[in-house]
């Protein structure tokens, strides 16, 4: 392990406040590996075998239903971790509960899981933080939950359009997906922004969707 | 995104029915050798027709969402 991936391992939520000791008993089982833009990095119902971390590049972490059809979980950014919770099943349990592929070119550092559960069966500082990071994804899901059961399409499009506008870094989105993120399909999500458009909501220019009118959207998603 | 984007045909799910070249209205798309091309992007309007009448998804057209410009 060098100095630099000390640096790299320093970018992961997880382990950054981590004391000097502790990150170098991590980094003496972590594995850098580069990743290439499409590259299909798991495979949902595969066994458990490594947990990941990004430390360059975004994933994208989603499920499939029996049609094809695809739900976006999450997009996960340099500092996130992934196949964290099936590492953490009991081992005849432990299989990847989604798909991940690489949405850019991608840097992880990947631990294999015998090694990671070693590390938190020694490392109470390593456990406490992933503790943390559990609980706070338990919220995260909860909240999508909640959104697929309760609001509509229309609301949870207003949302998220109302999320990329906060974004620091806009990224770039077809319809697909943002139907995949939302919980919808393509020509549904076309047609509402079309209706948003039409009531003066949004303004749809080439490449670009301009949040013309916030407060409509505000008022739409029923936040 | 400053550079100027064109429609994304993923021809791995394209069948080359050539329904997107019908249908785009300033026929910006022909088939070349069976396969669907944007033959005169200056031409392409993204009106998003050829993405929506696509009956296999091939087709996408990519946006960024941003505030208005008095909302930043």
């Amino acid at each position: 392990m060098t100095q630099m991936d000390h640096i790299q391992l320093r970018k992961v939520a997880l382990f950054a406040a981590l004391s000097a000791r502790t990150l170098e008993r991590v980094a003496a089982v972590a594995r850098p590996q580069h990743v290439l833009a499409e590259t299909q990095i798991l495979l949902a119902g595969d066994p458990c075998t490594t947990v990941y971390f990004v430390v360059a590049g975004t994933v994208r972490v989603y499920q499939l239903s029996a049609e094809g059809r695809e739900q976006v979980l999450a997009h996960l950014e340099p500092g996130q971790a992934l196949n964290l919770v099936p590492a953490l099943l009991e081992m005849e349990e432990a299989r990847n509960l989604s798909s991940v592929a690489a949405l850019t070119d991608v840097t992880l550092y990947a631990i294999p899981r015998a090694d990671f559960l070693h590390l938190l069966e020694r490392c109470p500082e390593l456990t406490m933080t992933a503790l943390r990071h559990l609980a706070a994804r338990v919220a995260h899901l909860t909240e999508l939950v909640a959104d697929l059961s309760l609001r509509t399409v229309r609301a949870r499009l207003a949302r998220f359009m109302l999320e990329q506008c906060s974004a620091e870094s806009p990224a770039p989105w077809t319809h697909a997906e943002i139907a995949a993120r939302i919980g919808s399909v393509r020509v549904v999500v076309s047609r509402t922004l079309r209706d948003f458009a039409a009531e003066g909501i949004l303004e749809v220019q080439r490449q670009r969707i301009t949040v013309a009118d916030r407060e409509a959207l505000i008022r739409e998603a029923a936040l | 995104m400053d550079e100027w984007l064109l429609p994304i045909i993923d021809l791995n799910c394209c069948t080359n029915c050539g329904l997107c070249v019908t249908l785009c209205p300033t026929h910006a798309v022909a088939l070349v050798g069976g396969r669907p091309r944007i033959v005169r992007p200056q031409d392409c309007s993204y009106c998003a027709t050829c993405e929506d009448a696509c009956p296999e998804s091939a087709i996408a057209l990519v946006y960024e969402i941003v505030p208005a410009p008095h909302q930043n």
